[in-house]
């Protein structure tokens, strides 16, 4: 069949006038349903190029001898069940974790939230249940933010499990320089299973956060006492300079702040005294529309280069221990380290994060690569992660991630158990 | 009444139209027939590809005053539940997952295509502008507003304004130095019960050849709500104003 271009090229630019034009609204579009589920399925395959020399590696590793690359997927299942009738919601997420490494299969599901919210005015809100607070203002870090779980820098806008709590939240708006004003009390039972990483038994944990958006400068204050800990007081702020630059800041203070460590003669010790914590972070688009977010964090209950390198030599001592006589006691007590705190993640002292990200990137609309950099600034190791989103339609989230670890062995990321990473998450929003 | 002198008649024909049009006070005409004070609304934004291609998002709106917007996406599925606030020059966006209102810039686009944070959640012309002049463009009226301080996405607009009814029909964003940023056509008077305004909103940018973005409104009706609304507390329950 013979083609005429000419005609071709009229059909090829009637196409999109064609589209708009079949553009309707119809209002069953917005029509409200007092039950709604949402969430997600994902599947999460990935690659992992293990440093079998570096100390984390034999922290998780210690007794098996996996293959290089390892295959890892993970799959998740996350469901919000949300039923609101009149002034009262109720509200499930749930998440649910299927996993296959080298060491098999395993499963976790957790409630993530499950609340129970009631607002007899547009002004009070009450709340009970289990509930994430997310408080503080910086994006990878927030050291003011006590009550809730850490967030994974890698991929600060995960879901996080939360705080079981009875509370309010009480908002007024006025015209003055003080436009709003919210004061959110909150007190968290502290028992066995519920809450009890964040006190001891029967001793209930009090919170307060004050915010107010003053001068076109949002502005909050925290404090938290009780649960047999020292108390903790926080503030934080955001404000934007003008149409494409943010500034934020946060700060937080523990009056009694614990940590284990141990020295070079392998002693484990706690240590107990106050500690501060602060970030400094700014988010701008460039006239080449890259949205950039850079933040300082300074992590006042971190461990020291030296306090790393020592636990590094402790857990490289274990190791050689429990090779040579099959005795995991040594190593045992190492994962209880790890788990303490030189595990967590960014464990050191003081870090610098970088963000870019350029949306609807080479001319394709929700195409959105990103660089992600972020750097131990005591011993100059780093993770660089390079990314690219795509939503090819409504209901599907495609993300690509190639990770490289960088670092002295005896550095904060050249410890870690991986020197490379690259999975694609694929996410279907129900 | 008296009969008046023909010559002062023609002065006033000689007279530049444009000079008896208080500028100021058709821009707030123009604003109060865009935004009526109080009022919800329904919002669908698509965002056209120079293949075709279309992504579509639903809002639920509502605006208070000059300068109170909260926004609350209804759909497509990977964007449901967001909600977003402007008070004056400050936005936030509030992300279910993440749980916390972010702070956002006038200048990125939360659903990504021409249209940026500012048009979609846009505040009264009279409150980020200021009447330089209006000139007489035959059928329309031509005002050229400038910000009236550096937080405002553009510093100048270029607004074509109907002499029968005062909607505007055009309007030209353009930067300190002169250039053209993007086009807002606006399309489809239609009366909402009440309310007068366009339907339609199209946009393009010859930055971004090719690229199109159209809003569409529905339900837009007057409705008062607490300035309580418009807070950050107040964004994750948006959902129970609709």
């Amino acid at each position: 069949m013979k083609v005429c271009l000419p005609s071709l090229a009229i059909v090829l630019c009637a196409l999109p006038l064609r589209a708009q034009d079949d553009i309707t609204f119809d209002l069953s579009e917005i029509r409200k349903r007092p039950t709604t589920v949402a969430g997600y399925l994902e599947a999460r395959p990935g690659l992992y190029v293990p440093d079998r020399d570096a100390p984390f590696y034999m922290v998780r590793n210690y007794g098996h001898s996996p293959k290089s690359p390892m295959a890892q997927v993970n799959s998740v299942l996350q469901l919000d069940l949300k039923h609101q009738v009149d002034r009262t919601t109720l509200f499930a997420r749930s998440n649910s974790n299927l996993s296959h490494t080298y060491q098999g299969w395993a499963t976790d599901t957790r409630l993530y939230e499950t609340y129970a919210s009631f607002r007899p005015t547009q002004r009070l809100t009450l709340d009970v249940g289990k509930k994430s607070l997310r408080w503080g203002k910086g994006y990878a870090w927030n050291p003011a933010a006590f009550l809730d779980r850490p967030k994974d820098p890698e991929d600060p806008e995960l879901a996080l499990e939360g705080v079981t709590f009875i509370g309010g939240e009480y908002t007024v708006s006025s015209g003055g320089p003080l436009k709003a004003l919210t004061v959110t009390p909150l007190i968290l039972p502290v028992l066995s299973g519920l809450n009890d990483r964040l006190g001891e038994a029967g001793r209930p944990v009090f919170a307060v956060k004050l915010y107010g958006l003053v001068a076109d400068t949002d502005v909050d204050l925290i404090a938290v006492a009780g649960g047999g800990r020292g108390d903790r007081f926080g503030a934080d702020f955001s404000r934007n300079i003008n149409p494409s630059f943010e500034v934020h800041g946060e700060w937080g203070r523990d009056t009694r702040a614990t940590r284990k460590t141990v020295d070079a003669a392998s002693n484990v010790r706690t240590i107990e005294g106050a500690s501060e914590s602060y970030l400094a972070g700014v988010r701008f688009i460039t006239p080449q529309e890259i949205t950039v977010i850079a933040e300082y964090y300074r992590n006042g209950a971190g461990y020291t280069p030296e306090q790393m390198r020592a636990f590094y030599d402790y857990t490289a001592a274990a190791h050689a221990e429990y090779l040579r006589s099959g005795d995991p006691s040594a190593m045992d007590r190492v994962t209880a380290l790890a788990e303490g705190g030189y595990g967590r993640p960014n464990a050191g002292r003081s870090y610098l994060y970088v963000r870019a990200s350029r949306p609807d990137a080479f001319g394709v609309m929700q195409l959105t690569p990103a660089v992600m950099l972020t750097i131990n600034l005591d011993d100059g190791s780093f993770a660089l992660t390079h990314e690219a989103t795509y939503k090819p339609e409504g209901r599907t989230e495609i993300r690509a991630q190639l990770s490289f670890i960088s670092g002295a062995r005896s550095s904060d990321y050249g410890a870690k158990a991986n020197d490379m990473r690259a999975d694609v998450r694929l996410r279907w929003y129900l | 009444m008296k009969h008046t002198p023909v010559w002062i008649l023609g002065i006033a024909a000689m007279a530049p139209s444009a000079l008896a049009i208080d500028g100021e006070a058709l821009l707030k005409q123009i604003d109060r027939n865009l935004n009526p004070p109080a009022y919800e609304s329904y919002r669908k934004i698509v965002n056209i590809e120079p293949n075709g291609k279309r992504r579509e998002f639903v809002m639920f709106t509502v605006k208070k005053d000059r300068d109170k917007v909260a926004g609350l996406f209804i759909s497509p599925p990977t964007e449901k539940g967001r909600s977003t606030l402007r008070l004056g020059d400050n936005m936030w966006l509030y992300i279910p997952n993440v749980g916390k209102p972010v702070r956002i810039t006038s200048l990125q686009s939360v659903v990504g295509g021409v249209f940026n944070n500012s048009d979609i959640l846009s505040l009264d012309y009279a409150a980020e502008y200021s009447v330089e002049r209006v000139e007489d463009a035959g059928t329309e009226h031509l005002l050229h507003l400038k910000a009236r301080n550096n937080t405002v996405a553009y510093d100048k607009l270029r607004m074509w304004v109907s002499k029968k009814s005062p909607q505007p029909s055009k309007i030209e964003c353009v930067t300190a130095t002169g250039v053209l940023v993007k086009t807002l056509r606006f399309k489809d008077i239609k009366d909402f019960g009440g309310i007068t305004r366009p339907a339609t909103v199209e946009t393009d940018s010859p930055l971004q050849k090719g690229y199109k973005s159209i809003m569409l409104f529905a339900n837009v009706k007057a409705r008062v709500v607490k300035d309580e609304v418009f807070t950050l507390a107040y964004m994750p329950k948006l959902d129970s104003l609709r």
